[in-house]
């Protein structure tokens, strides 16, 4: 072998070698879909963030709203809010990435004409821009869920993200209108109905000009009469069907994580003392659905709650023991699909309408009365319990004209039906009244919280948008003030 | 056909006897220890008349008359002539070739002499770290590689080690590791995890061992470690960590047939674990309460209380009193692993063909009861030289491991060691031993005394971790000697391996209500082919010159199938088929190819100065299109003082030598290209967590190394010194984005991270008699990784989020393995902050806990120390390692359990009494006043040491353990009489003796880490089990 004949060797080799023709195909990723379709992309956009509310719900908001204590965790309960980081940065992490799938739906539906799907897109993203408001005031908006388009969002007023929550909603409806509905299928939430989703889009309106109308730049009243007397434009909620539910099969995957908790989570579930009172003052049927009576009954034969904000070790020694000696949470929902995740629920609607009636904003020939006694009705037969004969003329329930009675109801209909807009309406009226615990008192000086950390991440790597987000809000601290507190 | 050959060679030497005219005898020595050489190579020069010396190093054979001189060799020594003259016994003493000539491995497996390198590299050889059969390769080597950390997760049976060469060069926690090489052929040292966090409630990881821990080190003839760029400049992208370059033993260095047989036994016992207390019993406020978990409750004093056994129910108090005692033993529940190593070895040796068989297996059986690990290994290497210029070379191993059960790892609700944290004092596992479920509801209650814990015999008994992994590496080698200076090499290797895993868990638990199966399945195959041309020419003026030319293809296969189902439709039935939900599954397949040509030079002056150059260029396939492509230069000198120089007689040797390397690494394939995952539900899809990015660019390290070799006093004393400074930039990075934008991570090039340091090899011999000997090494090393950039607008780059809300942050101007977490508030004066809580109607004070992270210090030791010394007396040998650790921060996130549920005995004052703690309270407008508030022990210890709170759950990790103790003996002097060639027995303790400089440390083993997912996350301790001491011996016997 000569030399030249190395040479030339050497040369085939470093031809191979620099040779990356198949390069492109060899990174070729054919494991997953490429391509944006508004089809697939619905059920993800309706469905993901459902868990992680379920668990905010469960644990935070259940508590802070009183309707029970977690005896063996309590420190949400407490207020001590940075032990709750886990599932807070999951929520946050899930509506956006929520909103930007449905961005990406939105822009593809709108491209390939199919308006139903963009619609259900806006009102979904209003529906989880509004819960992010609620939970950190102001926060990424319109500057989020645009992935590589922009990893550095810009934090929006509480003010700007509801008048844009309020837009996509009203944009939604009309867009549905004229739609041809959900051709491509993928509606997991109301098997393509799109009469169900302009109800939706529109009673979703009038939560959030509700919880505005302290904000007179909203013009809370006259949007909500508009919506309500024109029920053909703006179709609403009527019926319990109607409700904004999402229905969980109860198989796994599609089974909320509430189902899911072992059994023994739930017998650490007290009943609070809040609720305690609704048994002693009115003997409410509905808490005997939600609680079982200590196992202890000879020595505790009637409910027994325990106070919220306690500290944990007298919140789990309670009556001597809690576990045998105090009413906890029903395991009917448990390893099942019977508990829904619900958006907005017709009970809730009928309450709107009964504070608007209430307060003269509209009118439309149903009294506040005759709205608050549906909205106490509504929540009963959505439980399937039968309304006791005589029950809505009980002193404690019998409609008299205050918002304090609306409020109680509106409260005790919440319970298990979204239960971070009883602590929304609890910032925007102070009601029902809550008895706050002595360890809380010390954390937030005798103040419900009215909002949640911003995530950790946030403080470091989207640093500039999240101090100017928190010095706009006075502060990343758990009692800042709302835009529409006042 | 080796034995034919054997029996050849027999005939040849009994018929030259027969024949010959003059009879020759004599006896060859080591010139070190005064022992025979068995084996040696005696060659009447000028004829083909030779033999091989006997097992007492002596010979004989019958030449011609004529002959003059006698050539003898044997591997590893200079060959050396010896004239005959007119006698007839000769006495012969060969002499070990010298250190300054020692060989090691460099790139692509060409072996150079140290003296010619530019770079540091240490030689390990198998002899000095296989005294002890324990745990992979890596494990072995910690304490005498400096620069070179090995930290290993606490599994039981099987446990994956992190190694670092030179500190993290990269934010990615996991690329961080040296790139393994053996015989030539990249292997994977992958670490295929499965699992989530390590506090996860039902979704622990568990340790399958990763590519390491494969390996038979039975079959190692030594372990070149190059640490640094340049050393491995010519391997391309993923060597920019430095190389492990494994050579197994070819049987090469033994003429004729041999046999050895190796056999071992090792023994884990848990000497100790965590100090408990053991005055209180389950319960709080000093009285019992059931199923609360926990020691704060009554005295163990033997007063009847009522304890309800069996399965916990709210109503189960209701039984006859019984005496309130410790009866809860966490440290007995563990056993003592037994492991066993069999090892059979046959090679053989005729000139022409040589070649290794070896077969072993191994078995163990972990500290959690129920756990194992088995592996067998087959090993085949076989070289021939099949004309006068062509050589073959090929060398195969397959492997065979599996488990029936291997433990999770982590802190969370089903591990053994949440367990442990949870149970009460006056209860006993062994009561929950026979019945693990309750009478008639198997699959549906357990049987325990906490409704909210887990029967640990149900876990270690029914929730099995299982594996099934085959494997197999190899190459095959052609070499052609062209000319007398140009030769040229062809080779071709593989890795393979397919790692089957499988979980198991019954329903009826709270952890697991439904049940779960799990199964995953991982393929893996890299395979390289490469080219190599090399010349080497000694010219005119003493110039020595080697010149390379290579290229090489790599094709690497990914792909992975994953199977969860986290309801059993019947029960403790374990089949995909039996799922009662819609179960997740995945499957996932990835390729990539690297081409590369390389070339090198060096120019040699008369074995006194060296001056290399290489350059390398590589397309690799996960990169962009049209930014594949990337080149790196590297240049070092190397000058051998003591030969340039007239030095000192004292100065046996001195060497000096500096180097510059770049490198280049491309990412993962995949990367460049946008795709969607799947939803949740059915045909759904969702944006990716992860933003692609299709303008990559290729990473880049450059190094800076200096050094240098000394040996004094007739090579007596010597020091090997480096200073190294390596920067790498352009990191393809994983990069935390503001999870508002819809995505959690993007793909960048950013980063800029400097790691500079010393390392420091002394070898001395102190004493070396005909019969004694005293050998000392000291490896010392001290790094620094500091992250000079990183990215635009980001403050911190999480690297590793550990346990209990800590985490590992690259910050600009901070260090690599800076630790973050919450801590104590304190005031502007350093004053702790307490607040006052009602509890009960009474009054206490608590710390406040700081809502902000804070930097609480760094994971890296300021520096490390490895000191071995070995006594050889006659043919007894004892050998001991201390490793010692200086500073460095360890998180624990065990301790705030040990704290809060009362265990160890730094929670018992105050049990029954009040202190007041120092502190400042809030007093109004903002200012503060002395603490005079007392509060009790129990809520002083739970509010102070929180698991959230980071900083007073981490410790200065500083320790010093002795690692080793063993003792050897050549038995072969005193049983001459056996058949046996040699007949060696050693007998070693491990892990013996650990002093930690923080005295809470003593309840853990500092040196541990974390497991989550597919990461060992340095720093941290989370559920750690206990860390056993191993005793072992060794038997090996060859023929």
């Amino acid at each position: 072998m000569n030399k030249a004949k190395i040479l030339c060797l050497f040369v085939v080799m470093l031809v191979i070698a620099s040779c990356t023709k198949k390069f492109e195909e060899l990174n070729t990723n054919r494991n997953a879909p490429t391509s944006n379709n508004p089809a697939t992309l619905l059920p993800s956009v309706i469905f993901e963030p459902i868990n992680d509310h379920m668990t905010l719900q469960t644990w935070l908001t259940d508590q802070i709203m009183q309707y029970y204590v977690r005896r063996n965790d309590n420190q949400l309960d407490a207020y001590d809010f940075a032990t709750g980081s886990a599932f807070f940065n999951a929520v946050w992490r899930q509506n956006y990435s929520a909103i930007s799938n449905a961005n990406d739906m939105i822009s593809a539906a709108k491209e390939r004409n199919l308006g139903a799907y963009e619609a259900a897109g806006k009102t979904m993203r209003a529906f989880y821009m509004a819960t992010n408001t609620e939970l950190w005031i102001d926060a990424p908006g319109i500057e989020s869920g645009l992935g590589i388009n922009n990893t550095n969002p810009a934090y929006d007023k509480q003010q700007t993200i509801y008048t844009n929550v309020l837009k996509d909603l009203k944009e939604a409806n009309t867009t549905f209108a004229a739609s041809s509905g959900f051709v491509a299928g993928g509606d997991v939430l109301f098997k393509g109905d799109v009469m169900k989703w302009r109800k939706l889009a529109n009673s979703l309106r009038l939560r959030y000009l509700l919880r505005l109308s302290n904000r007179t730049e909203v013009n809370a009243p006259a949007e909500i009469n508009a919506i309500v007397s024109d029920p053909t434009a703006y179709p609403i909620i009527n019926n319990n069907s109607e409700a904004g539910v999402y229905d969980f099969s109860g198989t796994s995957p599609n089974i909320s994580s509430f189902a899911v908790q072992s059994i023994t989570v739930f017998s650490g579930l007290s009943m609070s003392k809040r609720i305690q009172q609704v048994y002693e003052v009115y003997d409410d049927p509905r808490v005997d659905f939600f609680f079982r009576r200590p196992v202890n009954i000879a020595q505790f034969p009637n409910h027994e709650g325990v106070p919220n904000g306690i500290p944990r070790e007298q919140a789990q020694s309670w009556n001597g023991n809690g576990d045998a000696n105090t009413s906890v949470l029903t395991t009917r929902f448990v390893n099942n699909g019977l508990l829904d995740f619900t958006i907005i629920s017709n009970a809730e609607v009928k309450f709107i309408l009964a504070e608007a009636a209430m307060k003269n904003w509209i009118n439309t020939g149903t009294s506040a009365k005759q709205y608050y006694d549906a909205g106490i009705t509504a929540n009963f037969s959505q439980w399937a319990i039968e309304i006791p004969p005589g029950f809505l003329d009980l002193p404690a329930v019998a409609w008299n004209n205050t918002l304090v009675r609306v409020m109680d109801q509106k409260w005790m209909a919440f319970f298990l039906n979204n239960t971070v807009e009883a602590w929304g309406e609890y910032k925007r009226t102070g009601l029902p009244n809550l008895t706050i615990g002595a360890l809380a008192t010390t954390v937030t000086a005798g103040k419900v919280p009215t909002r949640i950390f911003y995530p950790q991440l946030e403080q470091s790597i989207n640093s500039l948008n999240y101090k100017a987000g928190s010095t706009s809000i006075g502060g990343d601290n758990i009692t800042a003030k709302h835009w529409y507190q006042n | 056909m080796k034995l034919s050959t054997c029996l050849f060679l027999l005939f040849q030497f009994l018929a030259q006897q027969s024949f010959a005219q003059r009879a020759i005898r004599g006896i060859v020595y080591d010139g070190d220890n005064k022992e025979p050489l068995i084996g040696a190579s005696v060659m009447l020069k000028g004829t083909n008349v030779a033999t091989i010396t006997g097992t007492d190093g002596r010979f004989s054979l019958n030449g011609d008359t004529n002959a003059k001189t006698l050539l003898i060799s044997f591997a590893g020594y200079s060959e050396q002539e010896v004239p005959i003259a007119n006698s007839n016994e000769v006495t012969i003493t060969l002499r070990p070739k010298a250190n300054l000539e020692e060989v090691v491995v460099t790139s692509l497996g060409v072996e150079a002499k140290r003296s010619n390198l530019s770079y540091s590299t240490q030689r390990v050889s198998a002899k000095d770290f296989n005294t002890s059969r324990i745990g992979d390769i890596s494990q072995q080597l910690s304490g005498m590689v400096p620069g070179l950390n090995i930290n290993t997760g606490n599994g039981s049976g099987v446990s994956s080690s992190r190694i670092v060469l030179r500190g993290e060069a990269s934010l990615n926690l996991n690329k961080n590791q040296p790139l393994i090489v053996v015989d030539g052929v990249v292997v994977s040292n992958n670490l295929d995890g499965v699992g989530g966090a390590s506090e996860s409630g039902n979704n622990l990881p568990v340790d399958y061992g990763n590519g390491l821990t494969d390996f038979n080190t039975d079959d190692i003839e030594d372990v070149s470690v190059l640490k640094g760029s340049k050393a491995a400049a010519l391997y391309g992208t993923r060597a920019a960590n430095g190389a492990l370059v494994i050579r197994t033993r070819s049987g090469a260095n033994k003429k004729g047939l041999g046999i050895e047989y190796n056999t071992g036994v090792t023994i884990d016992r848990v000497t100790s674990f965590w100090d408990e207390q053991t005055d209180y019993g389950g319960g709080f406020d000093n009285a019992f309460r059931v199923d609360w978990g926990g020691n704060y409750g009554a005295p163990t004093d033997g007063a009847l209380i009522k304890q309800p056994t069996g399965a916990q129910s709210s109503t189960g108090i209701s039984v006859e009193p019984t005496p309130f005692l410790k009866r809860l033993d966490r440290k007995g529940f563990f056993q003592t692993g037994v492991g066993t190593n069999n090892n059979l070895a046959l090679s053989f040796n005729n000139n022409k063909t040589w070649g290794r068989v070896s077969m072993s297996h191994l078995s163990r059986t972990g500290i959690v009861p129920n756990t194992e690990y088995k592996r067998k290994n087959v090993g085949f290497r076989l070289g021939t030289d099949v004309t006068d210029r062509l050589k073959l070379d090929i060398s195969a191993n397959y492997i065979n491991s599996s488990s029936d059960n291997l433990p999770v790892i982590g802190g969370g609700g089903e591990g053994i060691i949440n367990n442990m944290y949870w149970g009460m004092n006056n209860y006993d596992y062994n009561d929950y031993k026979k019945d693990i479920w309750l009478p008639g509801k198997e699959g549906v209650t357990q049987n325990y005394f906490l409704s909210w814990g887990t029967n640990p015999w149900l876990i270690v008994r029914k929730n099995l971790n299982g594996f099934k992994r085959k494997r197999l590496f190899g190459n095959i080698k052609a070499t052609y000697k062209l000319t007398e200076n140009l030769s040229a090499f062809v080779r071709t290797g593989t890795d393979f391996y397919d790692d089957r895993r499988q979980s198991q868990r019954p329903s009826g638990q709270p952890n697991f209500p439904n049940g779960m199966y799990r199964e995953q399945s991982i393929g893996f195959q890299e395979t390289n082919t490469d080219f190599l041309l090399s010349y080497d020419k000694k010219m005119k003026g003493d110039i020595s010159l080697n010149l390379n030319a290579g290229a090489n293809r790599l094709d690497q296969t990914y792909n992975t199938d994953f199977y969860e189902s986290r309801k059993l439709g019947v029960p403790f039935v374990y089949n995909k088929g039996n799922a009662g939900d819609v179960p997740r599954t995945i499957n996932y397949d990835a390729t990539k190819r690297i081409n590369s040509v390389y070339g090198s030079a060096q120019v040699g002056l008369d074995e006194k100065l060296f001056v290399d150059v290489t350059g390398r260029n590589d397309w690799s396939s996960a990169l962009p299109m049209n930014d594949n492509s990337f080149f790196y230069p590297s240049v070092g000198v190397s000058a051998i003082l003591s030969r340039l120089l007239n030095l000192p007689q004292m100065i046996s040797y001195a060497q000096l030598r500096a180097s510059w390397a770049a490198t280049g690494n491309d990412t993962d394939p995949l990367l460049t290209q946008r795709v969607l995952s799947f939803g949740t539900l059915p045909s759904s899809v969702i944006n990716p967590s992860n933003l692609v990015n299709p303008a990559l660019k290729p990473e880049k390290t450059k190094a800076i190394e200096v050094g240098g070799e000394f040996k004094f006093l007739n090579n007596r004393f010597g020091v090997d010194v480096n200073y190294y400074n390596n920067v790498t930039t352009d990191q393809i990075l994983q990069v935390p984005i503001s999870q508002a934008s819809g995505a959690v991570t993007r793909l960048i090039n950013a980063g800029k991270i400097k790691n500079s340091g010393i390392e420091i090899f002394a070898k001395a011999t102190p004493v070396r008699t005909k019969s004694f000997g005293w050998d000392v090494t000291l490896a010392w090393a001290r790094n620094r990784g500091k992250v000079v950039e990183l990215i635009d607008g980001v403050e911190s780059f999480v690297i590793a989020q550990g346990p209990s809300g800590g985490t590992v942050e690259a910050r600009p101007g901070g260090r690599m393995g800076d630790i973050y977490g919450r801590g104590l508030a304190r005031t502007s004066q350093g004053d702790l902050i307490l607040d006052v809580v009602n509890v009960s109607g009474t009054s206490l004070v608590r710390p406040r806990l700081d809502n902000r992270i804070k930097r609480l210090g760094n994971y890296n030791p300021d520096w490390t120390a490895g000191f071995t010394n070995s006594f050889n007396y006659k043919n007894l040998t004892l050998r001991f390692l201390l490793d010692y650790r200086s500073g460095g921060l360890l998180s624990v996130a065990d301790g705030a359990l040990l704290y809060r549920s009362g265990i160890v005995t730094e929670t018992l004052p105050y049990r029954t009494s009040k202190f007041v703690p120092d502190g400042v309270v809030a007093g109004t407008g903002g200012s503060f006043s002395k603490n005079s508030i007392p509060t009790t022990g129990q809520d002083w210890y739970r509010s102070y040491y929180p698991s959230a709170n980071v900083e007073s759950n981490s410790y200065d990790a500083t320790y010093l353990k002795l690692r080793e103790v063993s003792i050897g003996a050549d038995l072969k002097p005193w049983l001459k009489m056996l058949p046996v060639e040699s007949l060696r027995f050693s007998a070693f303790g491990r892990n013996l003796f650990t002093k930690t400089k923080s005295s809470f440390l003593r309840h853990f083993d500092p040196e541990s880490l974390a497991l989550s997912g597919s990461s060992l996350i340095p720093g941290f301790i989370v559920g750690q089990l206990p860390s056993p001491q191993t005793y072992g011996f060794n038997l090996s016997v060859g023929f």
